[in-house]
């Protein structure tokens, strides 16, 4: 691919994911400036890794993979300092989220780094399989996690109900 | 609350999404011309600076230990066996260090997530085992000083004192070296000597191991 067109195709990438860039982002950093920072990292490294896509993998496991992993690294470092671009790159501009949904969220960060992990792809609609492919662990695993991970979100949401 | 509707929350938070995110495009062609800096770079700058760090302090020890040598006395033996020690101490952490830097440059965040953060979180753990490591070091400290005046004119009180500290640094270096691992990682003493910001994200990483661990365990 030629590097203009190269560039072109990366960012429609990102237009066409940046929903998924930012749920993973939000999901392991709450903090706005530290989620700044993270939603660049995933870009940069998809950027960094996007002459090297294999297309034996689907696009979203490839994305998924790499904005996950990115996730989850930052997420045990210790942030000591905000170095990277004083510009934010993926911005939220709506009204507040719904009841619903903020219960759900904090539900989700809560959870163990892989257990949120799996939270979100699963609620992504994606398959066992694809969930299975993207985090390396067997599809029964998979379905035992989610069958737990929801087990606990019922409890939870019939407690706040009551 | 039931799968559809989960399901269905979520799905109206992406529609929201999809229509209230904002992309900052100057900023992508930002990243394209390799404007922004990694994440990455900052882990590695750290590692350089204690590879720097450390390749300094060995300098220093082989010229002290190159000077001791031009005057030998069976007296200089102490320093020079404490220097010698330490120095190969820390030009093994170098090495140590400097094969970190090559391992994360070679993390592909395409992999897996188990085994890309396997990886990373076995790197961040070895940071425990050069410190394990280190402690062996601690009782060198406690004799490079000694001199030929001190065993002519040191009175039995001196060598008692002496005695003492370098038998307790010898105790609690070995029972270091031998508590200081990941089993114990959850008990106060440990948590204790390993606190702070440094060990924050090594602390995250034995944890983590211990989540894949069960993960593969089921």
């Amino acid at each position: 691919m030629a590097p203009l067109q190269e560039d072109n195709a990366f960012l429609q990438l990102i237009e066409a994911n940046k929903g998924i860039i930012y749920k993973v982002a939000n999901s392991y950093c709450k903090n706005t400036e530290d989620r700044k920072d993270l939603i660049q990292e995933i870009i940069l490294q998809l950027w960094k890794s996007f002459g090297k896509y294999d297309p034996q993998y689907k696009l979203s496991t490839w994305m998924y993979r790499i904005s996950l992993n990115v996730a989850i690294s930052f997420y045990r470092k210790t942030r000591n300092t905000t170095f990277l671009s004083k510009d934010i790159i993926l911005q939220e501009i709506s009204p507040p989220d719904t009841e619903q949904l903020q219960l759900l969220q904090q539900f989700i960060s809560e959870l163990k780094e892989l257990d949120r992990a799996i939270m979100l792809l699963y609620l992504e609609e994606k398959s066992y399989r694809e969930i299975a492919d993207i985090l390396g662990l067997t599809e029964t695993n998979i379905a035992t996690r989610i069958s737990r991970i929801r087990e606990r979100l019922k409890r939870k949401f019939s407690i706040i109900h009551n | 609350m039931e799968d559809l509707e989960l399901r269905e929350i979520w799905a109206a938070y992406d529609r929201k999404l999809e229509k209230s995110l904002a992309l900052n495009k100057k900023l992508i062609t930002e990243i394209q011309t390799q404007k922004v800096r990694s994440l990455l770079r900052a882990l590695i700058a750290g590692k350089i600076a204690v590879i720097i760090t450390g390749s300094l302090w060995a300098i220093f020890l082989a010229s002290l230990v190159s000077l001791a040598l031009i005057d030998l006395t069976p007296y200089s033996l102490f320093f020079i066996v404490s220097a010698v020690s330490c120095m190969l101490f820390s030009l093994v952490a170098v090495i140590v260090y400097i094969r970190h830097i090559m391992l994360i440059q070679e993390i592909d965040n395409s992999n897996s997530i188990i085994e890309t953060q396997k990886r990373l979180a076995v790197l961040q753990t070895t940071t425990l085992k050069i410190v394990r490591a280190s402690f062996l070091t601690a009782p060198f400290y406690t004799v490079f000083y000694l001199n030929e005046n001190m065993f002519r004119n040191g009175n039995i009180g001196l060598w008692i004192l002496q005695a003492s500290v370098t038998a307790f640094f010898i105790f609690g270096a070995i029972w270091l070296y031998r508590n200081t691992t990941m089993a114990n990682a959850h008990k106060s003493w440990f948590k204790l000597i390993f606190n702070g910001n440094a060990w924050i994200s090594v602390n995250k990483a034995i944890d983590f191991l211990e989540e894949i661990e069960a993960y593969e365990k089921e």
